[in-house]
């Protein structure tokens, strides 16, 4: 299949999915994420394939959604000025809920090679794999609070716990990977110039066990089914509960208290990038570190 | 017959919270004292010379602080701390008979209906806390032990001195509910501290490691560093925030923390019946014996390890 946003390399028993679209910080739109599906179902019908890397090109892994306007109205909540009718926001919200359930639920073993920014969506996707290495100029984080948004990904709160969900969550600051390995987001953190490296070492011991030792039938049993442990634990519920929240979010969002800082108004006003600056502006001076200009 | 207005009222009164329960108007606030700073609500904890442990009276205060940070829409974010050297030391273990604090004395609730209607009803109160509808910053210091932990905990973000002092000091009764929850099965991860080191006493250092709060700084900056959490939240979108925050605590009842309230109190309920051995601290035995004094120190022996363990 060929593919436009991402790269699709396969040599078994790995996939790699590289995002690719390095002059707009490998921005996720539309596209690219229903690329990145079928790449995922790909290589799951794959049998040779076992491993899966998600990684970015260019100077990160991804800034995050698409804020450029067009081309994301699948993943992106409607400007709210346009006041759109709400059924389609429900719909929308409630299919993009199954699509991140689906892809979390492939039964490949899945690791986010991760370099640079990993900013709102692009954090949500390196949350659907189950192991994350991160090179030590890696920033996440999930800024949407600051445009009047709350972010709906159940894994969260999984990932990092409740005290920790909420400070990313209610300030969408930024952390460094050192941050993010202490709270429990990463697996392991390496210099930048070992992160291939060490990504194929990690997937060679994780091959030793889950192909030489355990089996590969066995290892995809335990992944295919494994997740029926999220489920029972509540995550099954989560999506459905995470998708009416987004809906909530995104449908109240359409009115601005005055004064109140204006995402859109202000992107008509200096451009996307001119926007993401005010919008960080006030933070800079609370939380100094690692508060870039990144979407 | 019963009008439409009266039947949302009464459903209203039904679903009251706790705080909502609690009137603030002509209120005077002593055991807990409200203020308001431009978008911060500032509650304090205000029972110094009893290291702020807490009874009726200022839970009711704090309830009472909470009602008129809601409804006043200024203020986009509320701050707890205490006032003296310590947040808060627990439950107020002097509470004279007729308080609901525990451990609430058995002739006050001879039977277990009994027992179960006041446990509900105070653990409502921190579950009510949980859920308050704004952001919620827990500024502690001093002592955070037992209910001051919960406190802590319900709240959505805690900044604490380094030197703080975290821990549970039951007389008997696991540490289940949202401080457990907290401590137990999140990533944060255990390994980090050696073994044993969760209980009694961890200081909020250690509790920033672990990740079980938000941040630790000396004693000095502990102010400063609340009030800038409180701004950068405070600057945020209030109905996004409060999206956030029903999404999350929403996405925490999911895995268990409504239940874990129900699990809190029955063990309340519970420990009532413990039976304990002749070598182990009864609450009700040493107190009738030695008084309160003499139950903390016969329980210190018990509950104090015997070398303080660097974390690893």
């Amino acid at each position: 299949m060929a593919y436009q946003t991402i790269i699709y390399d396969k040599e078994a028993p790995i996939a790699t999915i590289t995002l690719n679209r390095p002059e707009k910080l490998n921005a996720i739109n539309d596209l690219m994420l229903r690329e990145i599906e079928a790449a995922l179902d790909e290589a799951d019908s794959d049998d040779e394939i076992r491993f899966v890397i998600i990684k970015g090109a260019g100077r990160c892994f991804s800034a995050g959604q698409d804020l450029s306007g067009g081309g994301a109205s699948e993943i992106m909540p409607p400007d709210p000025r346009l006041k759109a009718s709400l059924t389609p926001i429900f719909k929308q919200d409630a299919k993009l809920m199954e699509r991140w359930q689906h892809i979390f639920s492939h039964s490949m073993l899945m690791v986010a090679q991760v370099h640079g920014y990993c900013l709102g969506m692009g954090c949500d996707l390196m949350m659907m794999c189950r192991t994350v290495i991160a090179s030590d100029d890696a920033i996440f984080g999930d800024p949407s609070v600051r445009m009047g948004y709350a972010t709906a990904n159940p894994l969260w709160t999984w990932r990092v716990g409740p005290k920790k969900a909420k400070e990313l969550l209610f300030t969408g600051r930024h952390i460094d990977a050192r941050e993010a390995y202490d709270i429990g987001l990463v697996n392991l953190v390496v210099p930048r110039d070992r992160l291939e490296a060490e990504v194929d070492l990690a997937i060679e011991a994780m091959d030793l066990g889950a192909g030489g030792i355990a089996g590969a039938d066995a290892t995809a049993g335990f992944l295919t089914f494994g997740g029926a442990a999220y489920n029972l634990a509540g995550l099954g519920a989560a999506w459905a509960f995470a998708a009416g929240l987004h809906a909530i979010s995104a449908v109240q969002r359409r009115g601005f208290a005055p004064g109140e800082f204006n995402f859109w108004e202000a992107q008509d006003r200096l451009g996307m990038k001119g926007a993401i600056a005010e919008r960080d502006a006030p933070y800079e001076k609370l939380f100094p570190i690692h508060e870039g200009g990144a979407a | 017959m019963t009008t439409f207005k009266e039947t949302v009222k009464w459903i209203t009164q039904y679903q009251k919270r706790q705080w909502e329960a609690m009137p603030y108007e002509g209120r005077e606030f002593s055991a807990a004292l409200y203020e308001k700073d431009g978008p911060i609500a500032r509650i304090t904890l205000n029972r110094p010379e009893k290291r702020n442990a807490l009874n009726d009276a200022m839970f009711n205060d704090l309830m009472a602080g909470l009602h008129k940070a809601n409804d006043d829409s200024d203020v986009r974010v509320v701050i707890i701390r205490g006032a003296g050297t310590s947040f808060c030391a627990g439950h107020d273990l002097s509470s004279p008979e007729g308080e609901e604090s525990p451990p609430v004395h058995p002739n006050m609730a001879p039977n277990v209906r009994d027992f179960y209607n006041i446990e509900r009803r105070r653990c409502n109160k921190h579950e009510d806390l949980f859920n308050f509808p704004k952001p919620t910053i827990a500024q502690v210091h001093g002592y955070c032990i037992g209910a001051g932990g919960e406190i802590q905990a319900a709240c959505d973000i805690t900044i604490a001195a380094e030197d703080a002092q975290f821990g549970i000091r039951g007389f008997g009764v696991a540490p289940i509910g949202l401080y457990g929850m907290n401590m137990g099965p999140w990533p944060g991860a255990s390994h980090k501290l050696g073994a044993g080191k969760m209980l009694p006493e961890i200081s909020g250092k250690e509790m920033d490691m672990i990740g079980t709060i938000n941040k630790a700084v000396p004693l000095e900056k502990l102010e400063e560093e609340a009030n800038k959490w409180a701004l950068a939240i405070a600057s945020q979108p209030p109905d996004a925030l409060a999206v956030a925050k029903e999404f999350i605590n929403g996405m925490l009842d999911i895995t268990g923390y409504g239940a874990s309230w129900r699990v809190h109190y029955e063990g309340h309920v519970t420990i009532q019946w413990v039976r304990f051995r002749p070598d182990e601290v009864s609450f009700y035995r040493s107190k009738k014996h030695g008084g309160l004094k003499g139950f903390l120190e016969e329980r210190a022996i018990h509950a104090t390890p015997k070398k303080k363990s660097d974390p690893q």
